[in-house]
């Protein structure tokens, strides 16, 4: 035992583990902000993700575009059609719109996205580890982006930023199980919590939790965040209710949530660094 | 010098880990190529370095990921150091015999990452996990590794030929 606490490497491997763990301790309860450290070595990392990251899409399109010749052309007699019957939709769409407005005015009510300061920000990398569902962003702090900021793409709700470096940023998303959002059922107006676990993760699902037991929720129902919790402003679209089942305890029920956000295939997101006053 | 080397590898492991094999799982999962790393360079080189490096590779792992922060750093640097003991009872480096560490290290760093980040709790059922991440994780790392060690045992002899020189 003696001859134990004389060796050189165990004392050594003792004082990296005594450091580590006050590492551990220090950094793990606020890690909005990087320490320098850690934004070095993010800053050397990333653009090798970013160069690997544009390799894979280069690779994916040059082959993508010589498989798919017979689909594209099925594709782009469907899709002629689709554009001249949404031409019509968006001619009714733009008097709806004139209307709105005018409404609006009328009722003194402020519009909703535009009042959202946004920065596109595209998704460079995924978590070291299989265990999380959180990727990195190549914008950070020099691009006016700040910790716990919301982040969405055109189909709905992502995550937030988790930590924040100098030009780059790493995003939770809402199926990981570190993140917990305040929801709302759009239809019942019934507030719950979005939580998950890795087991929902590897479907790309996420887990309504905390719905009362005489809720009346259905399959398919909309939910939305509810603007509760600090982070994510009031609105945004979360997903679907995919099924609901009652809690073991009997006194609440859960949904499990088919979110309207790819997590598989995304690749380019928004990062909304302002909030309109409700 | 292979220290710089090293890192050098590190970085790029890491890269390619978070970007190229999004697109290429197998079984549902991606390799861990750092701790193929580690158990390479452990293997070659001894408990020392495959500490040093596993403390690296752990280090970036944290930093790059979400998770609880120095868990990443704790465990690769002691399967590092573990796996180093083993070096010297080795003349050659087979690949058979990197594959079984690779496995064996792969599946203790993620059984016990899974215990104390998940387990505990109460965030994922132990069956699913082993079965879906731990196991095919473990395979698909100890397969990588066949591939890393003679990117290690290249490197060493470019450098033992240079020594000669």
């Amino acid at each position: 035992m003696k001859e134990l606490f004389t060796n050189k490497y165990f004392i050594l491997l003792l004082v990296v583990t005594l450091i580590l763990l006050t590492a551990a301790a220090l950094y793990t309860s606020n890690r909005e902000e990087m320490t320098f450290g850690e934004d070095l070595v993010g800053s050397v990392i990333t653009p090798f993700q970013a160069l690997f990251s544009s390799a894979v899409g280069a690779t994916e399109w040059f082959f993508g575009y010589f498989s798919n010749v017979d689909n594209l052309r099925v594709d782009n007699a469907a899709l002629t059609q689709q554009v001249n019957s949404l031409n019509d939709a968006l001619r009714q769409v733009e008097h709806y719109k004139i209307e709105n407005e005018r409404l609006k005015a009328l009722l003194m009510l402020k519009e909703d996205m535009t009042e959202y300061g946004i920065v596109a920000a595209e998704v460079i990398a995924r978590d070291p580890g299989s265990w999380y569902s959180s990727f990195t962003i190549n914008k950070g702090r020099s691009d006016g982006l700040q910790a716990r900021q919301a982040v969405i793409t055109s189909n709905g709700l992502v995550g937030h930023i988790h930590e924040i470096g100098a030009g780059w940023a790493k995003v939770i998303s809402i199926i990981d199980t570190q993140s917990s959002v305040g929801a709302m059922v759009a239809r019942t107006g019934d507030i719950a919590v979005i939580e998950s676990d890795i087991e929902l993760i590897r479907n790309g699902l996420c887990k309504m939790t905390h719905i009362g037991k005489n809720a009346n929720i259905m399959t398919g129902d909309m939910v939305e965040t509810s603007g509760l919790g600090g982070i994510y402003p009031k609105g945004i679209l979360i997903g679907r209710i995919k099924e609901m089942s009652p809690e073991t305890s009997g006194i609440s029920q859960y949904a499990i949530i088919e979110p309207a956000a790819d997590f598989e295939h995304i690749s380019t997101v928004a990062v909304l660094t302002a909030y309109p006053n409700e | 010098m292979s220290g710089v080397i090293y890192t050098i590898l590190t970085v790029i492991f890491c890269a390619l880990q978070t970007t190229v094999f999004e697109h290429l799982k197998l079984f549902g999962t991606r390799p861990n190529l750092l701790i193929a790393l580690v158990v390479c360079v452990a293997l070659a080189h001894g408990a020392l370095a495959g500490g040093a490096v596993g403390l690296l590779c752990g280090v970036v792992s944290d930093i790059m990921g979400c998770g609880v922060f120095g868990i990443n750093s704790l465990l690769m640097m002691y399967l590092g150091a573990g796996i180093g003991f083993f070096s010297s009872s080795f003349y050659r480096i087979r690949s058979i015999v990197v594959f079984i560490f690779a496995f064996a290290a792969s599946f203790t760093y993620k059984i016990i990452y899974y215990f104390l980040v998940f387990y505990i709790w109460g965030k994922g059922a132990m069956l699913f996990a082993v079965v879906n991440e731990v196991l095919p994780g473990s395979l698909y790392t100890a397969i990588a590794s066949v591939f890393i060690i003679k990117i290690i045992q290249f490197v060493n002899g470019r450098f033992s030929a240079r020594a000669e020189v």
